[in-house]
């Protein structure tokens, strides 16, 4: 048995901790450069903003309905996570986070009323950290999804959902819509439609050699899922990337190719952290500008610049300073750049790969302990504990006009409170 | 106001876990602001009391089932300013 607990509307409900008098009201939290809606409270959703309207796209809504607009606030978002996790914890041995805002726990071997139960963790949650959490409880973790789903759609459920019957079951699938179903694709969607497929139900009706033929394992696997059979380890979730990109746009353009290099440098940074995480190797790299191209009496470009590596890294001082001089190249003089990024690619698994004879081993050898340290650092004391000198102060210049307080993770941003 | 415990400038420890027990200092969220409070508990039901008993002049707030969120956490630590 696995249940999924899944935040609702994470980022607007992270915000209304701290602001109770949010509760019932519409929320709005934008993306990075508060480019556009990222997060809506369910008040929000029914003033019909969707999910990436761009901001100015809503301004008007925004403003005769008086909806409160939050610019991202990720250690907020990343600490009060953290706290759900922790709530999470007392429920189930193994706890699997799958998102920022989502994660799985397996219940096998628990007897226990699962439906109770379910409702237990959201009330629990609920408490304890004041985030509003849907927990469905089935026997796989395609399912799970689709039960947690269903608590968001129907409040009598008390954000606790247990489906197991096949009655329950049959009805739930027969109404679901497929391409909602966790593991279907959009291309799958495409094939499904032609199909007459329409419902998670109509997929679980198909014939298994149709479903391998033309969903391939993954397919498959998902097909499984429905019906009830477990197929999906924890360890098939993290698939590692083949590309891993940081972009941003900044919040003032930037006309110099020392500001430029950067910001440029922090996104590497950031790109190299993430490659490091999924344990690869990258053999390639690309770094793109681009000025405001919504300012059409301004003079307009875009570059883009590839590097190749001379042996695949994961080195912070080799992709770095890549960067920087890809970043050198891809400068022209008498721009505005409105956006920037960094996008490494040719991804290896580092255990699968072998270094070339050709290889300066003492040189790889010191970058490689270089690295060590920075990440120990970084480990122990927060991403901007160390830069590199490229870096500058390592502050990536987005707009963040309306970022509420650190409330739990900045000593002088902790709410106050009044003695009566 | 201060209340005889809590002075200007002290930081309070607020535990949400915390079922709220008779005369415990509560965290309340009162007409937009975080206010501390006196939670006590009787046989028809908890009120919110001024945390200060020479504050006559604020009211005792009931709490029942349908206005529960009013109490946001239980003090259980003041950190005094040095």
């Amino acid at each position: 048995m696995y249940a999924l607990a899944d935040c609702n509307n994470f980022f607007a409900s992270c915000e209304r901790v701290f602001r109770p008098e949010l509760n019932g009201k519409p929320v709005v939290v934008l993306s990075n450069n508060d480019g556009c809606a990222v997060a809506r409270s369910n008040e929000a959703k029914a003033l019909g903003i969707k999910m990436g309207d761009p901001y100015f796209k809503i301004r008007d809504i925004v403003e005769r309905n008086h909806v409160a607009v939050f610019s991202s606030n990720f250690s907020l978002y990343g600490d009060m996570s953290r706290r759900v996790q922790e709530v999470l914890h007392l429920f189930a041995p193994s706890v699997e986070p799958y998102s920022i805002d989502e994660a799985f726990l397996d219940l096998n071997g628990m007897d226990v009323d699962f439906d109770a139960y379910a409702k237990q963790i959201s009330r629990t949650c609920r408490r304890l950290t004041a985030i509003p959490v849907s927990v469905g409880i089935a026997p796989t973790k395609t399912l799970a999804k689709i039960a947690s789903k269903l608590c968001k759609q129907y409040p009598k459920l008390e954000g606790g959902c247990y489906l197991n019957r096949p009655q329950d079951l049959e009805k739930v699938l027969k109404i679901f819509p497929v391409e909602d179903v966790w593991g279907i694709g959009r291309r799958s969607v495409k094939k499904l439609e032609t199909l007459g497929i329409k419902t998670a139900w109509d997929y679980t009706q198909l014939p298994e050699t149709a479903v391998r033929k033309l969903f391939m394992l993954p397919g498959f696997r998902t097909w499984n899922e429905l019906k009830g059979i477990p197929c999906i380890e924890f360890e098939d979730l993290i698939e590692p990337k083949q590309t891993i990109c940081v972009s941003r746009s900044f919040a003032h353009e930037l006309k110099t190719l020392p500001e430029l290099a950067e910001q440029v440098a922090n996104f590497a940074e950031m790109a190299v952290s993430k490659l490091r995480k999924q344990g690869s190797l990258a053999l390639e790299m690309a770094v793109f500008a681009m000025t405001n191209r919504f300012k059409e009496d301004a003079p307009q470009t875009t570059g883009g610049v590839y590097v190749t590596l001379p042996e695949a890294t994961a080195e912070h001082k080799t992709l770095i300073l890549a960067s920087a001089d890809a970043c050198r190249k891809l400068f022209r003089p008498g721009f505005a750049y409105k956006k920037a990024g960094v996008v490494i690619t040719k991804l290896v698994q580092a255990r699968d790969y072998t270094p070339s004879l050709f290889q300066d081993a003492e040189a790889s050898d010191r970058d490689a302990r270089l690295s060590g340290a920075i990440d120990r650092i970084h480990a122990s004391f927060g991403p901007g504990a160390i830069l590199f000198g490229a870096q500058g102060d390592g502050i990536i210049r987005m707009a963040r006009e309306h970022q509420s307080p650190h409330y739990t993770t900045l000593w002088e941003d902790i709410p106050g409170v009044v003695v009566k | 106001m201060v209340d005889a415990d809590m002075d200007e400038g002290d930081i309070i420890i607020v535990d949400r876990a915390v079922e709220p027990y008779n005369n415990c200092k509560a965290v309340c969220f009162i007409d937009g602001e975080y206010t501390v409070k006196r939670v006590v508990i009787g046989e028809n039901g908890a009120v919110l009391m001024p945390c200060n008993a020479h504050n006559s002049h604020y009211k005792p707030i009931p709490v029942g089932p349908e206005n529960d969120f009013l109490i946001w956490g239980v003090v259980t630590y003041i950190i005094k300013k040095a």
